[in-house]
């Protein structure tokens, strides 16, 4: 690390053309590229012809090695992360480095997501609002729904493997008390959809 | 007049002729520009205020009819050249439910216009509480606090309380008692200690809508 820093500053200082840089071509300017979306590993990422190094977290992340000023650059991304769907947006990902203007690389990647739902049965009225956290949902019955309808639901936010989930009733329908039964609402996402929360609800007296 | 005390920019003003010499002829405008205002006040007096503390001058803004539409107006209060202005939200004067900033302290002239921009933001309170063990010598280690998919809480030895920070306004909070400490003999449950919100019966998770303040709920832990 330490030595990255003096060779940065090296670079500073080339760019500024202080006298000390010398002739040779030996590359000084350290290339950044801006992650997000990245929070398991998989992914690589190449600069021109130099070895592949791993990309494993967000933020910025720097190449190990340095390119001289006026040198044009092409980065290469081979794979993605193990929870990532589709291939991560590489934006300025070649272009020629100049001492006016910012390089700007960004890597986004999308972490995937799965439905958290499940069953309800018994629901004959309007109003249910379930959450998960933040995420309210509203559920409506079929008008011709009765006492053993059973109602496939959905959350209206997906939600990534590994995180937490915890589905509650926070408004009852006009006419059912509904209740999530067999401690079916709260638990670790898996890298898949959820499908066994179960709601179940009777008629108000 | 001392002619000694005006501004030397001023007095070269005075000896070319200039009309616009300031004093007599206010013509600087402090141009407003309000980002983010999304909630109308029930009450006047419960609106965002805008101040001037140099003249003691207020501006009442309230939002546009569509939320959150970006607000451009003109304080009421002129400056001649050389005026100086301090443009601020004191605290009382924040409106509903979000935190608005934005300051500019400086004196008219030395930009070709004045414009100050405030930027309006909701309110994120926090849903948090003490753990209290009650049986003799049980560490919290292993109680596990979730509120939906943001990241769960996981008490060790040590851990006197927990937080769920950064709730925005108006969203909605469920916390669960997602596992009991490790022990084997502790049993949780929910106590509200202020703040709204529906406990459930059994105690062991509890909904709400966040307001403008904290939300403080309490975990106690004994041997049934």
């Amino acid at each position: 690390m330490n030595h990255f820093i003096l060779r940065s500053s090296v670079a500073l200082a080339c760019v500024f053309g202080l006298a000390s840089c010398g002739g040779d071509d030996r590359g000084e300017i350290p290339i950044q590229v801006l992650v997000s979306g990245v929070n398991k590993p998989g992914m690589t990422m190449q600069l021109n012809n130099f070895a592949a190094q791993p990309v494993n977290a967000s933020g910025a992340q720097y190449f190990k090695d340095l390119l001289p000023i006026d040198s044009s650059y092409t980065i290469t991304i081979k794979d993605r992360p193990s929870n990532v769907a589709q291939d991560c947006v590489l934006t300025n990902g070649t272009g020629k480095i100049s001492t006016t203007t910012p390089l700007d690389i960004t890597l986004s990647c999308i972490i995937t997501t799965y439905e958290l739902g499940g069953k309800i049965t018994g629901l004959t009225s309007p109003g249910l609002v379930l959450i998960n956290g933040s995420d309210e949902t509203t559920i409506t019955p079929a008008p011709s729904s009765n006492a053993d309808t059973i109602l496939n639901f959905a959350m209206s936010k997906k939600v990534a493997a590994e995180l937490p989930y915890g589905v509650l009733v926070y408004k009852q329908p006009t006419s059912n008390t509904c209740t999530v039964i067999n401690n079916s609402g709260n638990g670790t996402m898996p890298a898949g959809a959820v499908t066994s929360i179960e709601i179940k609800c009777v008629a108000n007296t | 007049m001392n002619f000694r005390f005006l501004r030397p920019s001023m007095l070269l003003a005075l000896a070319l002729g200039l009309s616009a010499c300031g004093g007599d002829d206010p013509s600087h405008d402090i141009n407003l520009e309000i980002e983010g205002l999304n909630y109308p006040a029930d009450k006047p007096e419960d609106a965002l205020y805008i101040t001037d503390k140099i003249s003691g001058t207020r501006l009442k803004v309230d939002p546009h009819a569509t939320p959150g539409t970006k607000i451009t107006t003109v304080f009421p209060r002129k400056l001649s050249y050389g005026d100086e202005y301090h443009i601020v939200i004191e605290d009382a004067d924040q409106p509903p439910h979000q935190k608005c900033a934005g300051e500019s302290h400086d004196s008219a002239g030395r930009v070709s216009a004045i414009k100050v921009t405030i930027v309006c933001k909701d309110l994120t309170p926090s849903l948090l509480g003490s753990i209290t063990m009650k049986v003799t010598g049980a560490a919290p280690t292993g109680l596990k606090l979730i509120n939906g998919s943001l990241p769960a809480f996981t008490a060790v030895a040590g851990t006197t309380g927990y937080a769920f920070n950064n709730i925005p306004y108006n969203s909605t909070y469920g916390l669960i008692i997602a596992e009991e400490p490790s022990d084997g003999l502790s049993k949780c449950k929910l106590l509200l200690n202020s703040g709204t919100g529906t406990l459930a019966a059994d105690r062991k998770s509890f909904t709400g809508k966040m307001g403008d303040s904290n939300v403080i709920l309490d975990v106690e832990c004994i041997a049934p």
